[in-house]
């Protein structure tokens, strides 16, 4: 995914990745995790050149996507989910959120677990957001550009 | 300003995260929230508003300081629908406090701002 682009400018390492790929996975699925990793996320799209304000956005709905995954992928018990993000040669950057889980599944469609304010919040900070059932879970996919 | 005495309990190693305090201002009621409200702290804000309604004697307001939070998510935004309706149903109001980006497009983009009353700062206390 994502790697390194020639001419992409210097590379900055955050905790061994490069700056233009952040990708953290095996995240326990648990309302505790996600204020460190929001601090992760803040500090690469701060290093990946966004400005203050795109940083506060891409934040706020990445959150939102993975407090989804904490309320609804895991009903019956513990769970992990996968964080990736990418900034592009053209600085947009796409983020994905990836559980492994049945959100409730068959009673409840990804679609109307991420309802309310989170997916409103979501669409309204995002340039696209893009909800995808797999065999093996849920996977959502945010561009910012 | 103090901290208010009240514990901070619910859910361990939320640490630092979100730091709440209590302020009287005539028979108003200020709570001043510092931090971060996630789907953690937002249960300790939710505390701190249940408390604080308990106590207040309407028609006085309890006024929410936001200004000095800096990340707010649904989960925040639910707590503050649910403590707008609540402080209405006692005959009281909740005034919420900010003037900064972090909480106004938040509001704005859920469309809440049209349901609860916002202020740029808290007003200087009367008399």
């Amino acid at each position: 995914m994502g790697g390194q682009h020639p001419g992409s400018g210097p590379v900055v390492d955050i905790g061994g990745r490069s700056a233009d790929e952040l990708s953290l996975h095996g995240v326990k699925a648990s309302a505790e995790e996600l204020p460190p990793v929001r601090k992760l996320l803040r500090l690469w799209a701060t290093e990946a050149g966004l400005p203050r304000d795109e940083v506060e956005d891409l934040v706020l709905a990445t959150d939102e996507a993975m407090a989804n995954v904490v309320d609804h992928a895991y009903p019956d018990g513990a769970g992990s989910f996968d964080l990736d993000a990418v900034c592009g040669l053209t600085g947009q950057i796409v983020i994905t959120v990836t559980d492994f889980g049945r959100w409730h599944a068959p009673v409840m469609s990804p679609e109307q677990s991420l309802r309310g304010r989170g997916l409103q919040l979501m669409k309204g900070l995002a340039h696209d957001v893009e909800i995808e059932t797999l065999v093996t879970g849920t996977r959502v996919r945010m561009t910012f550009s | 300003m103090t901290e208010t005495d009240q514990p901070m309990p619910v859910v361990p190693d939320d640490g630092e995260l979100l730091r709440v305090f209590q302020e009287e201002r005539d028979a108003a009621v200020v709570l001043r929230a510092v931090g971060e409200v996630d789907m953690v702290t937002s249960l300790l804000l939710a505390e701190h508003l249940t408390r604080v309604e308990a106590e207040i004697v309407p028609p006085a307001p309890i006024l929410l300081d936001l200004t000095a939070v800096t990340f707010l998510d649904s989960a925040g935004l639910t707590v503050l629908v649910d403590h707008h309706q609540r402080c209405a149903d006692l005959g009281s109001a909740l005034q919420i406090v900010a003037d900064h980006r972090a909480v106004l497009r938040t509001l704005e983009l859920t469309g809440l701002d049209a349901l609860l009353t916002v202020f740029p700062r808290v007003p200087e206390a009367q008399g």
